[in-house]
């Protein structure tokens, strides 16, 4: 029965999950889905093109972060750099969007 | 009570992309159950990767006044503790659904040493095994490194391991090159689900004589 259960699943986060921890909601409403997109496309094309490119790769290359290190020939560890400043950089200029429920 | 270690922005990067092997899904669902600063940063690259996939043109780019003004206005509310679990551990569907059993002390562990039982996952997909551990409180496992990457996410109790602190969501991901002793709390048993890419390698007389009874 498990088995059936998981057949073809992929583990991902169950949000009616009993052991799910929840941030208190923002003051603000969710942003609505335009004004989402136009902030997520005002930080990629802020992020510099290093970091863009290995968030791309990741998305389209079907790439792991080491074949990524490869191709662009740098360090694993400098693939791994430029993925958290992209991230800190999307915290920043959309750090107060509210996705989770 | 909010993880202090996190998922590495590689691995939220690979999780959004559907480039995780099932082990680190498993992991990352775990530990994203318990972290909803994680599920955040989760959130986000997710909407880049919705917004790359729709390829628009660069002018869409452009963010109004009003908008600003709105983000500036929504400053996150500092979160408050999760009600403690009621002396029993509270396992994340995700691991249940391996499991079959939600009760840590039904689980079919088996007793590899005195004060510390294991129990393999069976995972859908050949790979990288999984493996949950139940550690007495007190428990020392002896300076030792890994052949690859260990990954260990906190369900229970906790531990230190050079000098930082993991309890419940908490993960450690250690690479090849980092030889540790960790300290169980004392106290409740730590239960912990735990990723090695590679066996143990023990560093002193006690861990050499512990690897020959214990495949870690």
């Amino acid at each position: 029965m498990i088995d059936r259960f998981r057949q073809g699943r992929r583990p991902t986060v169950d949000l009616d999950d009993p052991a799910l921890v929840i941030a208190e909601e923002p003051r603000v409403d969710a942003l609505e889905a335009q004004d989402r997109d136009r902030l997520v496309r005002a930080a990629l094309a802020e992020l510099p093109a290093e970091q863009a490119d290995v968030i791309e790769r990741a998305y389209f290359g079907d790439e792991t972060m080491r074949q990524i290190a490869g191709a662009l020939e740098v360090p694993e560890g400098t693939v791994k750099s430029r993925v958290r400043l992209a991230l800190e950089r999307l915290r920043r200029i959309a750090g107060a969007w509210e996705l989770v429920p | 009570v909010i993880p202090v270690h996190h998922l590495p922005p590689e691995l939220l990067l690979a999780t959004s992309a559907g480039r995780t092997d099932e082990a680190t899904a498993l992991v990352a669902a775990v530990h994203l159950t318990l972290c909803p600063t994680c599920r955040a940063d989760l959130a986000r690259l997710d909407a880049v990767g919705g917004a790359l996939l729709e390829a628009a043109p660069a002018e869409a780019t452009k963010v109004p006044d009003a908008l600003w003004a709105k983000l500036d206005a929504a400053v996150p509310e500092p979160t408050p503790p999760a009600p403690a679990p009621s002396g029993k551990v509270l396992l994340p569907r995700p691991l249940v659904r391996y499991l079959g059993v939600a009760d840590v002390d039904r689980l079919p562990w088996k007793r590899i040493l005195p004060g510390a039982d294991e129990l393999h996952l069976p995972l859908d997909r050949n790979g990288t095994p999984v493996r949950m551990t139940r550690t007495r409180g007190g428990f020392v496992l002896p300076r030792h490194t890994h052949e690859g990457t260990e990954m260990t996410l906190v369900l229970a109790g906790g531990f230190t391991d050079g000098g930082e602190h993991f309890a419940r969501g908490d993960l450690s991901v250690c690479g090849p090159s980092v030889t540790h002793t960790i300290h169980f709390d004392p106290g409740d048993p730590c239960v912990a689900l735990v990723v090695n890419e590679g066996h143990l390698v023990p560093k002193s007389a006690w861990a050499k004589a512990l690897s020959w009874f214990v495949d870690f």
